[in-house]
């Protein structure tokens, strides 16, 4: 299982940070200030670490160049969107970053994002009735190859990603098509109809009443 | 051209012109009185030699006045004058000649214009030679001779050109002694110039740490000095502009920090409420963030808006009775003291400050709180307030938790926070010592903290007396 560290002094967002990634499979520890997560690195090997900039007692920065030291991924969180503040983090080696407030898709996202880049995340995935090898771009079926478009694939790895929650159709679109939602909501069901036919899972992916969909599993 | 250079060129010029003038003055003036002493010693010469030529003329009978005669009676008076210096030559009526002491002759038409004067001069100029010449007319017996001396004065020309040659060398000598002393005096004297320029110049550049050598208490030994204070006095503006921005950059950025933490919350909760099937126990959680970090936005906009509320407005100040408005704070604070079984002891003297009603609740409260926060359960506040000879003081303090001393100088810096995660506790948003202290300013008043880990923490605030009050409302 992968374990992830968040380093957050702010209680409320480091829980919902926990929250969401231990619904989303992954193994979670929490740390409130800078020489708490230091000591906790010490001790155990982390996959990620989520790392708050302005912590009391040991800097970001500092704790992200002791992470750094360790080999482990970061993404850091910052309440500065500044792109002075996002290059800082990033030229100290950050793999990536995440400016407050975030949704939780993003989150999600950008977590998988980093752990792929360290072949840290499972390479296949098995849900329901089909087995997705990621890389590959390969869907199976009870042993069929099932063909999928690149969006199709690209939506059906969201889902997947986002099991149990619902995904409003503005999310999907920007997650997806990569642009601003603009309100043509036939290209998200268009998409969303091909892939519950292709792979059967009318009663899996379901609409929800005026957001979108959810894929239950 | 540059200053120095026009200094070294102006003095060097004007020394010459005036050595020129003065020794040319002084070697025509010279020649002058020689020549004229020439000319009075000539005239002199020529009278003598009239007034012999006409005594012997007169002795001798009518009858011997030949040429032949008067040519050897000239002879033997020019003899007796013993003036080799002088050739003479005698000349009759018509202009012929009847006598002469030597060959040399000149060509003159002063025995024409002779007229009635007794004798005239000339300088004649011969074969490069300068000569002077005098002609009187003697009548003797109706006979009319013309008496004509001559000398040779090219020497006191010589003499005189002499002086020129040489005084230009020695004119040379001395434009090249005080061109060398010019340029040395006008080198010191731009020196102080040339290091003023320089300086600003770096000044210009970037180094305002750069400061220029006093030379001297001259006008450019005060302009330096005046540069130095213009220098002083901007970049310590400088420095002050530079901590403002510092100051309003912090501030931005504490502020983007303490609106979005709670937003990311409250946005993140109701990012999960709406898209994810969550149990009672996870929604119930959620939604009790959502509350808190809500409530905490809202007393973050309230501080702020207080704050903006003191830089702006214009007050009109009035005498405020203080024991009154004290026992107003307290009833305010009364809630949340009890809360926590705070006991508060108030020994407050009647008193006056001249002040606005509302800033001042506003400022007690803060205070209060504060000392709220910093309490544990059962902790204790006393209140004091003491008319003094120059004001009003009122101290606040509090058996709390307290802080080291160095963090004392940082708590009224807009959201600083001495222990986030209690104050974040309380409810504190990092601004009520930042609104005290504009408070206070608004009011002339002063304030000292006073503070010690585990024992607590003393603040005096003392309000200046009337008078004060009103001349710094004054100004």
């Amino acid at each position: 299982m992968i374990k992830i560290l968040i380093v957050e002094d702010e209680e409320p967002i480091s829980n919902l940070i926990r929250m969401n990634l231990t619904k989303a499979g992954y193994q979670c520890r929490c740390a409130f200030d800078g020489k708490e997560a230091a000591d906790l690195m010490m001790v155990n090997p982390y996959d990620l670490i989520l790392l708050d900039i302005m912590l009391p007692k040991v800097n970001g920065y500092e704790l992200l160049d002791y992470a750094k030291s360790l080999d482990t991924p970061v993404i850091f969180i910052t309440a500065m969107g500044t792109v002075e503040n996002k290059v800082k983090g990033l030229k100290n080696g950050a793999d990536d970053y995440i400016t407050k407030p975030f949704e939780i898709v993003e989150l999600l996202a950008r977590v998988e994002t980093v752990l792929r880049r360290y072949n840290k995340a499972e390479q296949t995935i098995q849900i329901l009735d089909i087995e997705v090898d990621v890389p590959s771009r390969v869907v199976m079926q009870n042993g069929e190859q099932i063909t999928l478009t690149l969006k199709e694939f690209e939506l059906l790895l969201l889902f997947i990603r986002n099991k149990n929650i619902a995904l409003y159709r503005d999310t999907i679109y920007e997650n997806v098509w990569e642009s601003e939602y603009m309100g043509e909501s036939r290209t998200v069901d268009l998409h969303v109809q091909r892939l519950k036919k292709k792979l059967h899972w009318e009663d899996k992916i379901v609409a929800v009443y005026k957001v979108g969909y959810r894929l239950e599993a | 051209m540059k200053f120095f250079w026009k200094i070294f060129f102006a003095f060097t010029a004007l020394i010459t012109i005036v050595f020129s003038v003065f020794g040319i003055w002084l070697i025509t003036q010279t020649f002058q009185n020689s020549l004229e002493k020439e000319i009075e010693k000539g005239n002199r010469e020529n009278r003598m030699f009239q007034l012999a030529f006409e005594v012997n003329m007169n002795s001798l009978s009518e009858n011997y006045k030949t040429e032949k005669i008067v040519s050897e009676l000239a002879e033997s008076v020019i003899a007796n004058l013993d003036s080799d210096e002088y050739s003479y030559k005698i000349y009759g009526r018509k202009q012929n000649l009847v006598y002469q002491s030597s060959e040399l002759t000149l060509e003159h038409a002063l025995m024409n214009q002779l007229g009635d004067a007794s004798c005239i001069y000339q300088v004649l100029e011969s074969e490069g030679k300068k000569y002077l010449i005098f002609v009187c007319k003697s009548e003797i017996g109706g006979r009319t001779f013309y008496l004509e001396s001559l000398k040779d004065i090219t020497a006191l020309y010589m003499e005189r050109d002499g002086f020129y040659s040489q005084y230009r060398v020695v004119m040379l000598a001395l434009i090249l002694a005080t061109g060398v002393v010019v340029f040395v005096l006008s080198h010191i004297l731009t020196r102080s110039i040339v290091n003023l320029s320089n300086t600003t110049r770096k000044l210009a550049g970037g180094q305002y740490d750069v400061r220029t050598d006093v030379l001297g208490d001259d006008e450019i030994g005060t302009l330096a000095l005046d540069f130095n204070f213009m220098a002083d006095n901007l970049t310590q503006k400088m420095t002050e502009l530079e901590e403002a921005a510092r100051k309003q950059e912090d501030f931005t950025a504490s502020f983007a920090h303490e609106l979005k933490t709670p937003l990311t919350s409250i946005i993140g909760y109701a990012d999960m409420l709406r898209t994810m099937n969550m149990n009672e126990e996870e929604t119930m959680k959620a939604a009790n963030y959502i509350y808190s970090q809500g409530k905490r936005l809202e007393s973050l906009s309230y501080k702020l808006l207080e704050l903006i509320v003191t830089k702006k407005q214009d007050y009109q100040f009035r005498q405020i009775p203080i024991k009154e408005l004290t026992e107003q704070v307290l009833q305010i604070s009364e809630n949340n003291l009890q809360k926590k079984s705070i006991i508060c002891h108030s020994e407050v003297e009647e008193g006056f400050v001249l002040g606005e009603h509302d800033l001042l609740i506003s400022l007690l409260v803060n205070l209060i709180d504060n000392a709220r926060k910093a309490l544990p359960e059962n902790g204790e506040i006393w209140i004091y307030g003491i008319n003094k000879p120059d004001g009003y003081e009122l101290t606040v303090r509090d058996n709390g938790c307290g802080m080291p001393k160095d963090e004392i100088d940082k708590i009224t810096e807009a959201f600083y926070m001495v222990d986030k995660s209690r104050s974040r506790k309380e409810g504190g948003v990092g601004l009520g010592m930042t609104l005290c202290s504009r408070i206070i300013e608004v009011h002339h008043a002063e304030w000292y903290i006073t503070s010690k880990e585990g024992e607590g923490t003393t603040i005096w605030v003392i309000f200046p007396g009337q008078e004060v009050a009103h001349e710094k409302e004054n100004n």
